[in-house]
This record gives C-alpha cells, structure tokens and sequence, in this order.
C-alpha cells in the first residue's frame, strides 16, 4: 500500500527550544536569514487577562492540493506518491513563482544553490527509514512523523487518541500532513496560513493569457474548420445545382 | 438576389463552429486542473562516518553522535543510549558545529603586547607558549609560593587543569558550580538528609503525580533528559504547581502559575511545612522510621502560618493550604522541586533545606515518582603520584573551620576566590590558570574581577573563544573544542549507571591543542611530567578502562556502557528494600546535626530580604532555551534566535514611565551601574519585577556577533552572599527603569 | 466554351527560400510541440494534463524536454540567422520591406482587406471592394508582421529562459527573477498570438488557395494567380519584363 506520510505536532509538548530549527540547519547546510522550519511563539491571554503561550512548530505543510506544484512552470514543484512535496534542483530555475503560492510561506530562494528550498520532511533520510532530522531531535517529543497508512505506526495510533487539527481556512481549505493537537485551544490566527497569492506574470498568464488563447485560438480553428465545411457544402451544392448558380 | 441553396448550410456551420469553439474552451480548463505525472530524480543523502561524544555547550552533557564527511564534523545527532538524553539534542547542541568553526575562536598561541587587557597581542608557537607558561609559573612558586596561583575552570576540560594546579601544590582550585549555583541546593539537602540529588537530578518526574516548582524554569533553563522527562510527565497527568515572579514557558504548562514574590520561597516553604505538621499530612510510616526533629521543627516553625506567608509571598493562604493538601493526597509520588542555581538570597542555605524536608515529609526517598538513588559506574583513576600538601587553606575559605565550613572544598567558592584576588587577603594570589569561564559574566561585581585580575603577575587562559575575561591574559592558549579531541571519560548515572566516550570527529582545527596535552606540555616544563604519565588523553582512558575490564573498542561501538537500571536499587522502598540517609544520626535530621554543632540553626528561620522602594524594580535574570551561560550568544545560529537580551517589563509599570514595547531604557543599579537594552512589554511578570536573558551585553571585539548586544546581567546582578554558605547572593539587587 | 489552356508559371522564389520555409515549419512544430509538454504546473499550463504527462515521460523527465526544446530552438534561431545574414540584400531585406505593417498608416491600409477577406470566408461582404494588393496583401502583412515581431520576442525571451538561470543569480539581484517570470510570461502570449495567425495561415493555403501551397514547394505559381490576387505586383512584374 502507498506511504501516506503526515507530520504530527503536539504543541503542548513544544517547550521553544528551536532544536528542530538548528537541527534541520544543519542537516541542510541552510544559510543564515533563512530556514526550512520554524517555531511561533503566540503570546494570547485569556477573558480576565491572565497569560497563554502557545508554541507552533512550522514547516511546509506538504498540502494536498499543492499550490506550489500548480505554480510551477517547468515542473521542479513536485509531490510523490506517499505524499511528500519535493523541489527537483534540476528543473528548479529559481524564478520564485511558487513563493507567493504557498499560503505558509514555507519556500524561499536559496542564495548558494539559487534554486527553492522548503522542507522536504528530510525525505533523504526517510527514504533509508531515518526519522526526519527535526523529529528526532525534538527534546519535548512534540514532533512524531510516519506512514498514517500504516496502523501499526505510532502515527496512526497517535491520530486515533488525541484530536488533531490541521491549518486550513475557508479560503486555503485543502487538506494537508501536518497535524496538530493543541489540546483543546483554538488555533491563533497568527498561524493559519494567508490566501494562495501569485506574481503578477502568474496571474496575467493564468487568469488572462491562457483563457484569451484558449477561447482565441480555439475560436479559430473553430470559425476556419466552419468556413472549411462551408466551402465543401459549397462545392458540393455548386456540383449538384449545375452552372447557373456558380457565384462570381 | 435569389435566395441560394447554402442558407441553411451556412446557419448549420455556424452553428458547429459555435459548437466546436465552446467545447474547445469548456474542455480546456476541466483538463488543466488535473496534475501531470512526470518522472523525478529523488535526491539521495550524502554518506558520512560517525563518531560518539558527548556535548560542551552546558553541563548536562547529553551523549552525541557526530556525523563526519570529508574530515569535517557536519551534524550532531543524540546518542540513543545516553541517559542523559536518549538521543535528543537542543538547539545548542545542534549548534555545537558552529563552536567549532566559529570564526572568531582562539586560533593560535597568543602573547599579550600591550597593557593587560588592552587587547593587543602577538602570535607566537606553541613552544614559546607553553615555555613562557612555564617560567611564569615558576616565578609565582619562587616569589609568592605555590598557593598563589588559582585555578578557575568551567567546562568538561577543566579536569587536567585541577590536576595541574593540584601537582603545582596549590590549594585553590575552584569551578563556579558550587558557589554561583548549585550550592546552597545540594547542601541543604546534604545536612537535611546526607543525600543530593546531584547534577543528574536524580528524580522521577515521568511516573510524578505533582510537581511544585520553586521557579525552577525547567523547559527553558534547559537540560535536556530532565525537560524530556518533565514534558512526558505532564503529558502522563502530573498536576505542575509552579512558583515564580514570571509567566515562563514552563508556566505556560502548568496548571497552576503563583508569582511569588521574588525571594521569598523559603516562606513559602515554611507556611508548606507549617500546614503539613500542623494538618499531619506527613507520611507518619516514613517520618517515625526514617526521621528525626519533628517535634523541634513543629514549634520552629509555628509562627510561619499561610496567612503570615501571603504576606510576605503574595500568595494566597487558602492556596498554601490546598497545595499542601493536594501533594499529601498524591504522595509519595510528588516533588517539591528546587530551583538548580540557588544562589538568590542571604539564606538560600534555607530554602535548600526547607525543599529537602518539606519532600522528606512526603516521604518521596526512593519511591516511584520521587527522588530515587542514582546508579554510578565507577572507573579507576590512573595511579598518579601523591599531590603535595598545600602549606595554606584555601583562600576562598570553603571547607575552612572558622571561615565557609559547609562550602565544598575541591569546587571551593568562586566568588570568594575573586574577592580574594582583588583583595589578596589572606595572601597574595598572583598567579591565575583559567580554563574556559567568564568571570565577567558569571560573577556579578565587575570592579572586583578587575582588579583581581590587575592584581596578576601572571595570567594564562585556556579556552576555545575569546571572553572578556581571557582578555586580560598574559598568554593566550587555543583549545581544541569537543568535536576535535578524546577527552577524560565521562561517568556518571541516574537510573542507569554509564561510563561514555568523547571521540574527535575531526583533527583540531588550526593551530589548536587538546587541553590534556596542554597541560602535560605545562607540566614536563616545570617537573611535574610524572602527574601527566600518558603521552595523550586517548592513552589515559586506555588505562583507566582496562583497569576497569574495558577498552576503548568496546566504548566506542556505541559510545556508552551501561550498568542496567535496577528498580530495586532506584526505589528502594517500592521493593522492599531500606532508605539509607548518611548523616551522622543515620536518619533525616529536620534539625540538622551539622548546623546545632556549627551554631548555625538560625537558617531554618525565615530572614526577610530585599523589597524595592517605590519605582523601583527586583531585578531578575535566567535561561532561554537555545542560549546558555555568556557562551552561546556569539555562536551565529544560537544568535539568529536572539542576538540581544530585551527587558520583561509589566505594561502598568511601563505606562508610567512611557516605555513603550520595543523601545530602549536604561536600568540602573543602588551602586549606580546601568544597562541599555530595548523593553519587552509583557504581562508575563510582576508589576515589581523586571527579568533580562543572562549571557549579553558583551563588551569583547572579537567577539564579531556578540559585542555591545543587549545588556549584561551580571553588572546588575547582586554580589551578596550567604550568611553562612559564603555562596553568591545574586537575587537581592533593586534597579530604577527610565526610557533611554 | 473556354479554351483549356496550359498557365502560364513563372519562378517566385528559389529552394533555399522553400527549405528555410519549411525548416521554420518544422521547427515550429517541434518547438510548439514540446513548449506544451514543458509547462507543468496546473494554474499555468494551456494543454491539456495527458500531453505533458505523455512527453516528459516518454523523454524521462522535463530536464530532457527543455533541453530538447532549447536545442531545437537554438538551431531553429541559428538556421533563420544564417540565412538572414547571407541572403539579407537579395532575398531578406525586399521580403521584409514587402510583409511589414508597422506604420499607424500602413496598418489601416491592410486593415480593411484582412475584416472584409475573414468576412467572406461566412459569405459576408461579397459585394465589398477591395483595393488592389501588392505580392503580400494586406491580411498577409499584418499577419505576418505579427508573427515576425513575435517570433522575435518568442527568441530574446527564450535564450533567456535558457540561459538566464545559467548565467545569474536570482537571488543576488531579483531583477533577473523578475524578468524571467516576465520573459515567460511574454514568451507564452506570443506563441499563442503566432498560433492564433498559423491557423489562418494553414487555412488558407491549405483549403483556401491551394495553388500557393504548391508555390512553397515547387517555386513556381501562374501568372494568372499573380494577376488575379496581387495586381500591384502583377503589374511590377510586368514592368521588369518576367511577365
């Protein structure tokens, strides 16, 4: 059966230690200025103003409807079978039109290799059964990563106890891998994620070009493939009705 | 015109391209939204080899595996089997690469040109080095006498240090860990109970039904096994009590926060205790067999009632009374949990004690969920020749009848030891070895660090990076970090017993020196080789392990060797087994022998410290959880996080003086010294408190990322003491905030 | 009844002129035919799922196709500057001076040939006059114009989608990422615009006048032709002595 990988999160379990941040730097030699994961610190209170903290560990989200991938004009975007989403460097150009797609502004130009880079949940270890580098460092034991579709899995048996959310809204509904129990708390608003945005380019190519072309070009071959058969209705009429209604 | 045949032709194509046209466009879309499937190439990970270690960053010491390619270390992973942190690693941790390949580190022996420090030096090699080292040494011998020299070390390297200045026949040899933190903690247990709960924090938090913290940050103040365990503890149902003047992370997991007023947890205590005698909540079987006091300690403390402790704490007396009630119900399996660093007030000897009584009446000794006796896994040291006798006591007076008595001998008093050197009281101090540390930013009285080290005729410092405080060396010695060296063994033990290995993960960078050849290097030159016998530390451990039946192959297949937990020891009394208390009486002493004999019973009694006039503030420090000590905030990844400390200030307080969040004020001192740093406006603290990150306020320009960030704590901080420990009192200073 | 009579053909343009014609053609149908399959991601793409699914499989992978693409391109670009070079004065320079519409005045010269010829293909505006039309008529330079000023944008663009990412990096000086996004953009809109003129043309010599398909192939066309669809040149013919 196919791996469906998910990323499970308890935050009640995060203590912001940023082990994950450092570890998932140094597994992907990750320049300074940038990161693949992160941890939010949301400082609320409650009606009589007495303190909360929640701690959000962040990274891409690895969605289903994949609106990187769908940005992506030559393909580099891609998202494998078990579910993760994965930028191929060699078809990467660094044009950065997924960016502004991702509503949890998970991917960034990498300045040394000049091409995306997000979290892969360290598919490079997973692939050789290794835990991504962030889960297995985590102190609190707040991150647990594995195949949901495996029901022996601690994933599976972690979905099943708790209740998890995920980071949608009404305007980026799409399910995604990360879950996340904050045990019982709603989710703040400092992490849902922002609407699927796009460059200019994007939008004027999707939204204008596509659809001009489409309706132009296909009008076209339309109204020629008409005048086609007209021309045979025609010649054919002209056959059969004799000379005399030959037009000039 | 006639009307042709065509008409309707025409209408009917028409009416197909029309047809044609809207399918076409109507397909279009419904298709683009499908995904294509095309063939990638995955990327591979690239292979390395892999070392065992264990981390420097703090003093947990969490048990690593260090992943090498190309001869350089290029991550560091947990070592599964360590107790110490079963294979999890912080952010420091992790960003213990970046220790090693800092770029501002000591690269090469260094000879001070200028005036002490003024910061101008000149590269010299290692044999200049080590020969001026040597002839400094030996003119402090022949001038002042050996017991002029100290020694000051804070790091896993300091040992072969202590056992040069031991074989030099110095007596004063100190490590902060006593003095400037855990003292006060680890003797009051001791004198309480004739047992600690050591630096491993021997208590078994995973099975704790209640855990009462004395602002014991423990998710942020962060050692990792003991935060693991905590976070899993929690997450079992442990109810978390926890006390301190700020909303820290930790609180932000608790069930209850109570913010105390600042230093005044021994009233807590008392009112606890109070409650406990009073309501005979005490577990009766453990006090009858295993106690001795009881009744002297009911009427000491009579007087400490919930309503005179809300007094003084601010913490309600209805809820002194029901946590008391609470944690009786749960016990055995509950913890009063002391703060680690418990140098706050002038009786922190007290609170320490208070903490080791009020747990000793829930009889949690050796029982699930309690304090359990650690498993050590002792190696033979290597036969060294006798140390010679110093001809003095120590200067820092600790272990010394008639000055500090109850002070640790071998640790000593670091801040005595510096007060010593500034003063040269009982005598002369001229000579100083450092190995790591900061005597800047550890101890809390600028003016007293320089002017001891004003006071040198000689200084080296050994160490990885440039601190303020090896500024002011005469010689400059680069070590080799943990990643670059074999090191001492490191034993220890909680429920598992472990002797764990250091192995390099690359040879030493630049010109850089592991500490144990540094010292031998010292000591050939100065007649003292025969304390040094092994030609490298890989040899030493060689030797000590096949004393013990071992061998370095054995160690280094995984790092570790383990003897097993053992419940039956751990938790004695849960399997039928003895508690054991070696103090002189054999049992608890709520009334503790060793201080009747010393005259100094007084410290059960509460003393009153510290409160702040009106505009002014208590003027607290502590962790975050990916900076430690004052060593991490130039390490380049740690600082991404945080590269300046900011001031936790109440909005109420802030309002009144116009600080906004984010905006710079100047904090200033009874002694009239001050910090800048920006504000961070929070209702996380009292509105009489304000709190900064320990470890800024650089003031080092080698230090690239670090110097003039944030402010320093330590030139805030107060240099008290305890009354009778001699240990530092740091919690006592009172500050003035004004917008800057 | 009218004589059968053998027309008259005279030779309007040589082989290489032919060859270049139908390398384009090809060139163009392997160009159009992999930039579809190159274009990946769903919010940007025209074709259809299964066509660049089909090819980047059949190439294993899109790096093969883009490489394919940019190949053919680069030769497809060389060809046409080659011959632009070596038969400028002779063949390149009267053809563009012939085809190009770039004047407001020129344009609304053609502009009236090319609504009333589309009208007629519907039986509409068969009584309407038409001014008499020079080798290319009006629909014809307008047309090709377009194609020409695209075809060049489609070239500058696509030597830096290619290259740009070789040679610059986008993230030391985002302007280079924000061309790229924009020479894709421009790249994609004058394909279609070219597209959108080729059926036209295919129409026309495909259906419409036969008579000039066979011109590209053979080099020869009646002097009748001529005559009839482009009088101005009929009579220029005339006036050099070929006809």
């Amino acid at each position: 059966m196919t791996k469906r990988y998910v990323m499970l999160a308890d935050i009640t379990r995060c203590i912001n230690c940023k082990a994950c941040v450092v570890a998932c730097r140094a597994e992907w030699e990750t320049p300074l200025g940038h990161s693949r994961d992160w941890v939010k610190e949301v400082e609320l209170s409650t009606a009589d103003g007495f303190p909360v903290v929640q701690l959000f560990p962040g990274r891409c989200q690895h969605c289903d409807d994949v609106p990187c991938v769908e940005a992506c004009p030559s393909g580099a975007a891609w998202k494998r079978a078990d579910g993760i989403v994965l930028v191929d460097d060699a078809l990467c150009s660094g044009c950065e039109l997924c960016v502004p797609a991702c509503p949890y502004e998970a991917r960034w130009l990498n300045p040394q290799t000049n091409t995306i880079s997000k979290c892969t949940f360290c598919q490079p270890r997973v692939d050789e059964g290794l835990p991504p580098a962030c889960v297995q460092t985590c102190v609190g034991g707040a991150l647990r990563f594995g195949d949901a579709n495996d029901p022996d899995s601690e994933v599976s048996r972690l979905l099943g106890d708790k209740p998890w959310l995920q980071l949608t809204t009404a305007e980026v509904p799409g399910g995604t891998r990360h879950y996340y129990h904050t045990g019982g708390a709603p989710l703040p608003n400092e992490v849902l994620p922002r609407p699927v945005g796009q460059h200019v380019q994007a939008a004027l190519l999707g939204n204008v070009v596509n659809p001009a072309a489409g309706i132009g070009i296909g009008g076209m071959v339309a109204a020629f493939v008409g005048a086609g058969v007209k021309k045979i209705i025609d010649r054919r009429n002209a056959l059969a009705g004799g000379k005399e209604n030959t037009h000039e | 015109m006639k009307k042709t045949p065509f008409e309707p032709a025409r209408r009917a194509f028409l009416g197909g391209a029309a047809g044609v046209a809207t399918l076409g466009i109507a397909g279009l879309p419904s298709t683009a939204l499908a995904r294509i499937d095309a063939p990638h190439a995955a990327e591979r990970l690239k292979p390395t080899s892999e070392v065992f270690g264990f981390c420097d960053m703090c003093y947990w010491r969490c048990g690593l595996k260090i992943r090498v390619r190309d001869g350089r270390a290029v991550k560091i992973d947990g070592n599964p089997e360590h107790p110490n942190n079963y294979g999890v690693v912080c952010a420091k941790g992790n960003a213990g690469l970046m220790a090693a390949y800092d770029p501002d580190r000591l690269k090469f022996p260094m000879l001070r040109v200028g005036a002490r420090g003024e910061g101008k030096w000149a590269r010299i090699t290692w044999d200049e080095a080590l020969d001026r080292v040597a002839d400094g040494l030996n003119k402090i011998k022949q001038n002042y006498g050996a017991e002029a020299l100290a020694m000051i070390g804070h790091g896993t390297w300091e040992k072969p240090y202590h056992r040069l200045a031991h074989a030099f026949g110095t007596p004063n040899t100190t490590s902060p860990v006593f003095g400037l933190c855990c003292g006060p903690r680890g003797i009051g247990s001791m004198v309480v109970t004739g047992r600690e709960i050591s630096g491993n924090e021997t208590v078994d938090l995973q099975n704790c039904k209640y855990v009462l913290m004395l602002g014991r940050n423990i998710v942020e103040s962060l050692h990792n096994g003991e935060a693991k365990a905590w976070v899993e503890g929690v997450s079992r149902g442990a109810k978390v009590v926890y006390a301190d003047p700020r909303f820290t992370i930790t609180a932000s997991k608790a069930h209850e926060w109570l913010p105390i007023r600042p230093l005044t947890d021994h009233a807590f205590l008392l009112a606890l205790i109070h409650v406990v005698i009073e309501e005979s909540l005490y577990d009766r079987e453990f006090v009858r067999e295993y106690t001795t006091g009881l009744e002297e300690l009911r009427a000491r403390v009579a007087r400490y009632t919930p309503e005179w402790a809300e007094g003084e704490t601010e913490i309600p007396a209805i809820t002194i009374r029901r946590i008391a009630r609470e944690m009786a119900e749960r016990a055995p399996a509950v913890l009063v949990y002391s703060p680690r660093r418990l140098t706050r007030t002038t009786n922190d000897l007290g609170t320490g004690m208070a903490i080791a009584t009020l747990n000793s009446l829930f009889g949690v000794w050796d029982r699930n969920g309690g304090i359990f006796a650690p498993q050590g896994f002792p190696i033979p040291e290597p036969d060294l020749p006798a140390y010679p006798h110093a001809r003095v006591p120590r200067a820092d007076g600790a272990g010394v009848l008639g000055q500090w008595p109850l002070a640790h001998p071998v640790f000593g008093l670091t801040n005595q030891m510096w007060k010593a050197m500034a003063e040269q009281k009982p005598y002369p101090i001229r000579g100083l070895i450092t190995a790591g540390g900061n005597g800047f930013a550890n101890s809390t009285d600028y003016d007293t660090i320089r002017r001891a080290l004003n006071n040198l005729d000689f200084y080296v410092a050994a160490d990885i990076a440039p601190t303020e405080m090896n500024a002011y060396a005469d010689i400059l010695l680069p070590e080799a970090s943990y990643l670059e060296r074999y090191d001492d063994l490191q034993t220890g033990g909680a429920r598992e017993g472990y002797v764990a290995i250091r192995m390099p993960a690359m040879a030493p960078l630049h010109d850089t020196r592991d500490a144990w050849s540094i010292c031998k290097g010292i000591a050939d030159r100065i007649g003292l080789g025969d304390y040094f016998p092994h030609d490298s530390v890989a040899d030493l451990i060689d030797d000590r392990l096949k004393k013990a039946g071992l061998s370095r192959a054995e160690l280094e297949q995984k790092g570790i060797v383990k003897i097993p937990a053992d419940p039956a020891k751990n938790f004695a009394r849960e399997h039928g087994g003895r508690s054991v208390f070696p103090t002189p009486s054999g049992k608890v002493e709520f009334i503790p022998g060793a201080l009747r004999q010393l005259g100094m019973l007084d410290a059960l009694d509460y003393e009153p410290q510290v409160r702040p006039d009106a505009g002014e503030f208590h003027f607290t420090f502590g962790r975050i959880g990916f900076h430690t000590h004052a060593r991490t905030q130039n390490n380049p990844w740690l600082a991404e996080f945080m590269v300046e400390n900011v001031l936790w200030i109440h909005p109420d307080a802030a309002a009144e003086r116009g600080i906004e969040d984010g905006a710079r004020v100047r904090v200033t001192d009874r002694k009239g010294r001050s910090e800048e740093l920006a504000a961070k406006v929070t209702q996380r603290i009292r509105r009489d408190t304000v709190f900064m990150v320990h470890g800024f306020g650089h003031f080092d320009a080698r230090m690239t990322t670090a110097n003039g960030r944030g402010a320093a704590d330590s030139n805030l901080a107060s240099a008290d003491q305890d009354r009778r420990l001699g240990t530092v009192s740091m919690g006592r200073a009172l500050v003035r905030v004004e917008k800057a | 009844m009218s004589e059968q009579r053998e027309p008259r053909m005279i030779l309007v343009r040589d082989l290489w002129i032919i060859r270049l014609h139908w390398f384009n053609a090809l060139g163009w149908a392997l160009l159009v035919a992999s930039g579809f399959a190159i274009i990946s991601g769903d919010s940007l793409r025209l074709a259809p799922a299964f066509w660049p699914t089909f090819v980047q499989n059949l190439f294993g992978g899109n790096a093969a196709v883009i490489s394919a693409h940019a190949v053919v391109g680069l030769v497809w670009l060389l060809g046409i500057a080659l011959f632009v070079a070596w038969r400028w004065r002779s063949v390149v320079a009267p053809f563009l001076r012939g085809v190009l519409s770039i004047t407001p005045r020129a344009i609304i010269a053609d502009l009236p040939f090319t609504v009333i010829t589309l009208a007629r293909l519907f039986g509409f505006m068969k009584r309407a006059r038409v001014a008499p039309q020079g080798r290319y008529n009006g629909a014809q330079r307008l047309l090709g114009t377009m194609i020409i000023v695209a075809s060049l944008l489609i070239a500058v663009t696509g030597l830096y989608l290619y290259f740009s990412p070789k040679l610059f990096s986008f993230a030391a000086a985002p302007v280079f990422g924000a061309l790229f996004r924009t020479a894709l953009l421009v790249h994609a809109a004058a394909v279609f615009l070219v597209l959108f003129g080729l059926v036209a043309h295919i129409y026309f010599a495909v259906v419409e006048e036969r008579e000039a398909l066979e011109a590209m192939k053979t080099g020869y066309i009646s002097v009748d032709f001529i005559h009839h669809h482009s009088p101005l040149w009929h009579e220029q013919l005339k006036r050099e002595g070929k006809v």
